[in-house]
């Protein structure tokens, strides 16, 4: 049963993936529509696996769990920000990634043993608030790139298939700073969670070593978006940029943070 | 008496040379008046943003070409380098041709625009007050000025020309996202800088500066568009607080230097800002372009983009064309149907008629029945008449695909007796 809804998720948020990339080329309506309807449908049966895995005892320790819910976390972002901004194109960026999260999820990883429920709550907590934090920064990555296609696309003074297609700077500008505002917050809880739980589990809050050093640069380059697009006239393409870069850093951050 | 046309156009040079020998309508009088020549008969200077072209009637064409040229280099002050690669020569015929084409839009890059018949026609007028053009040239240009008016009529050229506000519109969009609560200053108070203006509030910019080197005209431009008029001083000051700029003034150099903007922009912590330059020479320092979150474009660089949607609108008016044909057809076909409807319910009213009259009489001679039989009979009847209708029905709803409809109504009206 689980593999099934599992390759139901899979395949829907594969064909979707396609469905946006072929709808961003030849506009045919009917393929934003399919693909939009497969996001939904992926989440819906994503939604059930998930609830399947709370009723049973998992462990959600384990990266496989998480990425899981990385990419319920990130269609459920798409969802939202089709209901705020009516983005056509934002599927096209935003789709291919929770697809990847979710195919990378099916990749067996090992569990962390752990004795007491109260360690077990914590890594929980800190995982879901991390994990959507990804998701609102992953919104803010998409809506950088875009912002980057575009204005690359106007400052040439030949604007053509891609700005078309894309949304305006301001809207993308808009959406970076909403969803950088709401991820923020939610990276850095998980951050301090997970140190929390570290305390707990290893005895040291923090591991100062090449691992941390990305998610620490990110954090930093966050907190210098948010405060600085006002004071330091860090808006547009600046804002994009910085988007693009930090996500990246928690990509990687994510990476060295889950192999050890 | 022969006719040459020298020139050069938005197809042969790009703007940056162009500017250098575009002159304004209000100062055509001077060279109107200064390029004489003995060989020269008759004269007119046609100058616009796409185009700058000389029509001459000569005695001897070579000659007078040279002097054209030669009268290029020493008014605007230009070496003859810059440009004599782009220039064309047309003769007799071809120059007839061409300015045909001209006047009738098919020559600008956005074919179909409506101003050129107006600036070509402003051109003839100039020349005329300067008294240089003669019986020749009356006729040449009368004939233009009619070729072009019968084309704007008689085709739908003109139905797909999109003007360089409207596509200044959509760039702003492109950054803004919306125009209402923005803010937009013009530069320059003339007629283009006027429609630009009205574009733009009728788009929902809500405030409006306008700033002329005259400022009686800035307030004259302010008042109509309400908007308010600054001084020619103000403008960088009232630029921190602009979005969109619209320039076109008269001036021979630039305007809007790179450095003004970059001041502006750091004052304005970097929001963004559109500048639309539709002056030829430009106002704006291409330059200002490379600054961030700086947007730049010239009377080129609007018309590639016209140009380039225009492509591909083209290519969906012809499916919408497609579309709408069927729809036609369609819509048609039903109409014509719903011609069928009263003869069908006439026919099945008579029928129903009969039906009821012959019940009528059989029930009184089979005497008293119970329920069942005389539901038994009423079903057979009513069975017998379905059944014998049903096929000329349908096939009367089918007739109207093979366009017999009319015939068969009749025919059948006929048959039956409908009509009686």
């Amino acid at each position: 049963m689980n593999n099934i809804l599992f390759h139901v998720v899979l395949l829907a948020y594969l064909f979707a993936t396609l469905g946006f990339w072929c709808y961003f080329g030849v506009r045919q309506g009917w393929l934003f529509r399919v693909a939009h309807g497969l996001v939904y449908v992926g989440l819906i049966f994503q939604t059930a696996l998930l609830a399947q895995g709370l009723l049973t005892p998992t462990d959600w320790s384990n990266v496989s769990a998480s990425l899981a819910l990385l990419a319920w976390a990130i269609g459920v972002g798409y969802v939202a920000a089709w209901w705020r901004y009516r983005m056509e194109a934002l599927g096209s960026f935003m789709i291919p990634l929770a697809f990847l999260a979710v195919a990378l999820s099916s990749v067996p990883s090992a569990s962390q043993p752990l004795p007491s429920s109260l360690q077990r709550l914590l890594l929980m907590v800190h995982i879901v608030l991390a994990v959507l934090g990804y998701a609102a920064l992953a919104l803010t990555f998409c809506a950088g790139v875009m912002y980057l296609i575009q204005e690359r696309q106007l400052k040439s003074k030949h604007p053509g298939m891609w700005s078309n297609r894309l949304p305006s700077l301001w809207v993308l500008d808009e959406l970076n700073a909403k969803a950088l505002a709401l991820g923020l917050p939610l990276l850095t809880q998980g951050v301090i969670t997970g140190s929390v739980w570290a305390k707990a589990v290893r005895g040291s809050y923090l591991s100062w070593s090449l691992t941390s050093l990305p998610l620490l640069l990110a954090l930093a380059l966050y907190v210098l978006l948010l405060g600085g697009r006002y004071t330091l006239g860090w808006q547009g393409k600046k804002a994009a940029f910085a988007a693009v870069t930090g996500f990246l850093l928690v990509l990687a951050s994510y990476v060295v943070h889950t192999s050890d | 008496m022969a006719l040459v046309v020298v020139g050069l156009n938005h197809k042969t040079a790009p703007v940056a040379v162009r500017e250098k020998l575009a002159i304004a309508e209000p100062d055509l009088a001077e060279p109107l008046a200064q390029f004489r020549h003995p060989m020269l008969n008759e004269l007119v200077i046609l100058s616009t943003c796409n185009r700058v072209e000389i029509y001459m009637e000569t005695n001897d064409t070579e000659v007078c070409t040279a002097a054209c040229t030669d009268f290029l280099v020493t008014y605007r002050g230009v070496a003859s380098a810059t440009f004599e690669a782009h220039l064309v020569y047309r003769y007799d015929t071809e120059a007839v041709r061409h300015l045909y084409r001209v006047a009738a839009s098919l020559d600008s890059l956005v074919v179909g625009e409506p101003q050129i018949l107006g600036q070509v026609k402003a051109a003839y007028m100039a020349a005329r007050q300067a008294g240089r053009t003669g019986s020749v040239f009356h006729q040449l240009f009368d004939r233009a000025l009619g070729v072009g008016k019968a084309v704007r009529h008689e085709t739908g050229i003109n139905d797909n020309a999109v003007s360089v506000s409207y596509a200044a519109v959509e760039l702003a969009k492109k950054i803004f996202e919306s125009l209402r609560e923005r803010t937009a200053m013009v530069l320059g108070a003339g007629e283009t800088s006027e429609l630009a203006a009205r574009h733009l509030v009728r788009q929902g910019v809500t405030s409006i500066f306008v700033a002329n080197r005259t400022h009686e005209r800035a307030v004259r431009l302010a008042q109509a568009l309400q908007g308010k008029a600054i001084a020619w001083e103000s403008v960088e000051e009232y630029l921190v607080h602009t979005d969109i700029v619209v320039s076109s003034t008269a001036a021979p150099e630039p305007i809007v230097d790179k450095a003004m903007v970059q001041r502006v922009m750091r004052a304005r912590r970097r929001q963004a800002m559109f500048f639309i330059d539709i002056a030829v020479p430009r106002d704006i320092d291409p330059e200002v372009n490379s600054i961030e979150n700086v947007f730049l474009y010239d009377i080129d660089d609007l018309e590639h983009v016209i140009a380039a949607n225009r492509r591909e609108r083209e290519r969906e008016a012809l499916v919408a064309e497609e579309i709408v044909w069927r729809e036609v057809r369609q819509f048609d076909l039903w109409l014509e149907a719903q011609d069928a409807v009263p003869t069908i319910v006439a026919l099945r009213q008579r029928a129903e008629r009969i039906r009821q009259e012959e019940l009528e009489k059989a029930l009184a001679k089979l005497g008293p029945l119970d329920d069942r039989q005389r539901r038994a009979i009423d079903a057979l009847t009513s069975g017998i008449v379905n059944k014998l209708l049903h096929t000329p029905t349908v096939n009367l709803k089918r007739s109207t695909g093979q366009g017999r409809l009319r015939d068969d109504i009749q025919l059948v009206r006929h048959l039956f007796g409908l009509d009686s």
